[in-house]
């Protein structure tokens, strides 16, 4: 579970790429391509191991517009999809 | 916020991606041919090894790797010649692994041992892929060249289904093995393995046609088009002529491009006009360069920006390749006999189904939809 304490790192079998701000990400293990979305893009760039989610949130908070509350739960909710999806491993 | 929504494989905005490369002139599929050398002598292969020339060393390699992930580029296939004839090959798939490169490996899997499926089993590459010409090692080996390299590909298969790899068994369709096709099929599933099967036996790089010798003559051909293997043809519905020439033709050096073992960048595999080499200049300044081959080659969208093909009547059932026009005739929009000759088959393959569908398949409606397609 991706709670906002947690810190998270991209899967290093897990290949990548960022086209024109939108990351490409490809995972070997199922040949699955999961095209990222900008703001996406950003969280996934993040996912450094070194930030929290609430880090991270706090960063896309100041990046995007929108409900401060509204962005914590997407961005959990998001880390979530990933981590469900083998793309990241918890720290 | 939309960023809740992690999309798995929606076709769309993959298909979005490809063309935002295409239009932006991302190079995001890369050929990489690390060498020609080759422990096989597969009757029909198309490499010629230059053995003046160098090849590109690690240090070499990994300063190119570096360029092609700075300008975009993610899918990597690592091939040769033989790739595990680089004694630097793992140091060089596992630096593209680091750079966060999608890799796939071909190989003749000869040379895999067990330590060497181990590494492969870290490196995680999208998938293996090999050639593989028949499920007996007579007529394999007979098209290798070399006794005992399908019992070594099979151990390897075997070596690399224990770990998970995602493999492929390949076939390259030819006389001597026309009659393997469903039995290769069988033995893929069989073994966990995707397949794959193509006929297109081409001239050697250096132009020389020894090869077009084992390729299909037309009735094996139209033989393996109607088989069961891969697949069953399905009716294909030709539209009319003002809209089939808008049917979009390949697209070499707009999403990706091929670079030799000497660092010669090619604008595809198939298509061996040098645009530049990467010991000479940086890789994007070859890539980006408004040189007039590049835009030439680049400037073909459609079957409409072809002068000889436009008029076919047969364009939308065409798999024309640039390559295989300029290495036949010089000249990158020509239409080729190899490419005319096939077009031919799958049109007579396309009627029979047309007809089969309307159950005339054995009667004077198939015979006369055969005349016609033959005339």
């Amino acid at each position: 579970m991706a709670s906002l304490e947690n810190r998270f790192v991209r899967n290093s079998d897990i290949a990548w790429r960022i086209i024109d701000g939108e990351a490409l990400v490809v995972s070997p293990k199922d040949s699955l391509i999961y095209p990222l979305n900008g703001i996406a893009t950003r969280i996934w760039e993040l996912l450094d191991g070194k930030r929290s989610v609430s880090d991270i949130s706090s960063i896309i908070c100041d990046e995007f517009e929108g409900d401060t509350a509204v962005i914590q739960k997407d961005v959990v909710d998001f880390i979530q999809d990933l981590l469900k999806a083998g793309l990241i491993n918890g720290m | 916020m939309e960023c809740s929504q992690v999309p798995i494989s929606p076709e769309k905005r993959v298909r979005k991606i490809y063309t935002k490369a295409e239009e932006r002139r991302i190079p995001i599929n890369i050929h990489l041919e690390l060498t020609y050398r080759c422990n096989l002598k597969c009757v029909h292969c198309y490499c010629v090894e230059h053995k003046r020339r160098e090849e590109l060393t690690y240090k070499e390699v990994v300063n190119l790797l570096d360029q092609l992930a700075d300008i975009g580029g993610i899918f990597l296939t690592l091939t040769g010649g033989e790739v595990f004839l680089r004694k630097d090959f793992f140091d060089i798939a596992f630096y593209a692994k680091r750079k966060n490169f999608a890799t796939r490996v071909f190989t003749n899997g000869t040379l895999i041992d067990e330590y060497a499926a181990e590494r492969l089993a870290e490196l995680r590459p999208l998938s293996i892929e090999f050639s593989l010409y028949a499920t007996t090692a007579e007529i394999h080996d007979g098209i290798t060249g070399v006794a005992g390299s399908f019992a070594k590909l099979r151990r390897t298969v075997d070596l690399l289904r224990e770990r998970n790899i995602t493999i492929f068994l390949k076939t390259m369709v030819m006389k001597q093995n026309l009659n393997e096709c469903e039995g290769l099929f069988k033995l893929s599933k069989q073994l966990g393995a995707h397949s794959g099967f193509s006929f297109d036996v081409t001239p050697r790089n250096d132009g020389s046609i020894e090869p077009l010798e084992y390729r299909l003559n037309d009735e094996e051909l139209f033989e393996f088009m109607l088989g069961d293997v891969p697949q069953k043809w399905e009716y294909v519905e030709i539209p009319p002529h003002a809209e089939a020439v808008k049917r979009e033709a390949c697209s070499p050096a707009r999403n990706g491009c091929a670079i030799s073992p000497y660092g010669d960048v090619y604008p595809c595999a198939q298509l061996l006009i040098p645009i530049g080499n990467v010991r000479e200049k940086p890789f994007a300044e070859i890539w980006n360069s408004d040189s007039e081959i590049l835009s030439d080659i680049r400037s073909i969208k459609t079957f409409g920006d072809l002068p000889e093909c436009s008029d076919c009547p047969d364009l939308w059932l065409c798999q024309r390749c640039h390559g295989l026009a300029h290495l036949e005739t010089g000249d990158i929009r020509s239409k080729y006999k190899l490419g005319c000759d096939t077009t031919k088959i799958v049109k007579r393959v396309n009627e029979l189904v047309k007809n089969r569908l309307k159950g005339g398949a054995d009667g004077e409606e198939g015979k006369e939809a055969l005349r016609e397609a033959n005339a």
